[in-house]
């Protein structure tokens, strides 16, 4: 139950701050004038930023799923240790 | 560190009544025994903790040096209980200070240990608690802000000087994320009808409340009000292409951070069994 639970609320802490960032980028690189770019990892993006004409957008990809996911699991092995070495509450 | 002219003070949250330290906030009490009620009795009075050791060692015939080493192994193990504050007095107190901190650094190479100080928080209303914890967090400790922030904020200013009112934004919002997290296991404790308090020591500052197995939405309100005041501000920076409103969500996002393991909040929301199970 501690590993679902903080997986959980790992995984979803995560996507909401990727698409924070998402946001982010998207007025920085706004104010900034940023051109065409990729953020990802490897072959997986996760932010395309890209500029058409006057205006710039940020769009997230697949590898933001990806992210949160991975960090949902290692926030609950995280918990499901300290629980195991060390009385949490 | 304790000093002998150290004196105690007792948060309003805390009362010494009959042979019992009282924390109103906690709903506890600490019995004490034997001459512990009666060097209590002494340091509530307002006396030092070197005072309070002569008159005890008169008045039981003792070693006045093993009272004072009793008085301040008390002293301290109250302070780290958060039972009371100490209070130190005097310029020789000061410069005794500085001569510790400084032998500390060069010794240990690091900041001596802080003392903790905590501050009741009263029963009143959202604003009155956030007001309390703003007095303490953005006012008292405003010189250790200065500190963090100027160095900081100095090169940032010189490398890129069009960013000056989005990077004061980041430092300003940087206080209040720390205000507005704390503020929100203040007002979610009292909601659901727990005590709490805040306590400082350097950098650090928490809201310290009873322990239920219903106070895990205690536990994540801190984060979750941040990160529900820096999503509307991003949302509304994106909105008006506001480049300081922007840098000024960020503080409170991260904030969001404190629900993983790598925070208590996190730890122990990880941790709770919840009201309904």
């Amino acid at each position: 139950m501690t590993f679902l639970r903080a997986s959980l609320i790992g995984a979803l802490t995560i996507l909401v701050l990727e698409i924070a960032l998402a946001f982010l980028l998207n007025v920085v690189g706004e104010s900034q004038h940023w051109g065409n770019a990729q953020l990802g990892i490897g072959p997986l993006p996760i932010y395309t930023l890209s500029r058409v004409g006057g205006s710039f957008a940020v769009k997230t990809g697949p590898g933001v799923i990806v992210v949160a996911v991975a960090v949902g699991i290692l926030n609950g092995l995280g918990a499901r240790w300290l629980s195991r070495s060390t009385p949490l509450t | 560190m304790i000093d002998l002219s150290d004196r105690l003070e007792l948060p309003s949250d805390v009362r010494f009544e009959g042979d019992a330290l009282h924390d109103l906030a906690l709903g506890e009490a600490y019995p004490l025994r034997g001459s512990g009620i009666e060097g209590m009795a002494l340091l509530a009075a307002g006396y030092s903790i070197g005072d309070a050791a002569t008159s005890l060692a008169a008045q039981f015939d003792v070693n006045p040096q093993a009272v004072q080493s009793d008085l301040a192994a008390f002293a301290f193990q109250l302070s780290r209980a958060q039972l009371i504050n100490l209070r130190s007095s005097g310029w020789r107190a000061g410069l005794r200070h500085i001569l510790r901190v400084s032998l500390f650094l060069i010794v240990a190479h690091r900041w001596p240990p802080a003392r903790s100080r905590r501050y009741p928080l009263a029963t009143g209303g959202a604003l009155a608690v956030l007001w309390q914890i703003a007095s303490v967090v953005g006012i008292q400790m405003a010189p250790l802000w200065f500190l963090l922030i100027v160095p900081m904020l100095l090169p940032a200013l010189l490398f890129a000087p069009a960013l000056a009112s989005a990077l004061l934004a980041l430092s300003i919002s940087l206080v209040a994320a720390v205000i507005v997290h704390e503020g929100g296991h203040a007002v979610a404790a009292h909601r659901i009808g727990i005590g709490c308090f805040l306590v400082r020591s350097g950098w650090r500052v928490a809201v310290v409340h009873q322990n239920r197995p219903d106070t895990r939405w205690v536990h994540a309100s801190g984060p979750l009000a941040c990160g529900v005041l820096g999503a509307s501000g991003l949302a509304l920076a994106a909105g008006f292409q506001s480049l300081p409103l922007a840098f000024a969500a960020v503080p409170f996002l991260v904030q969001l951070l404190a629900l993983t393991v790598l925070a208590q909040d996190g730890r122990l929301l990880a941790a709770a069994k919840g009201g309904d199970q």
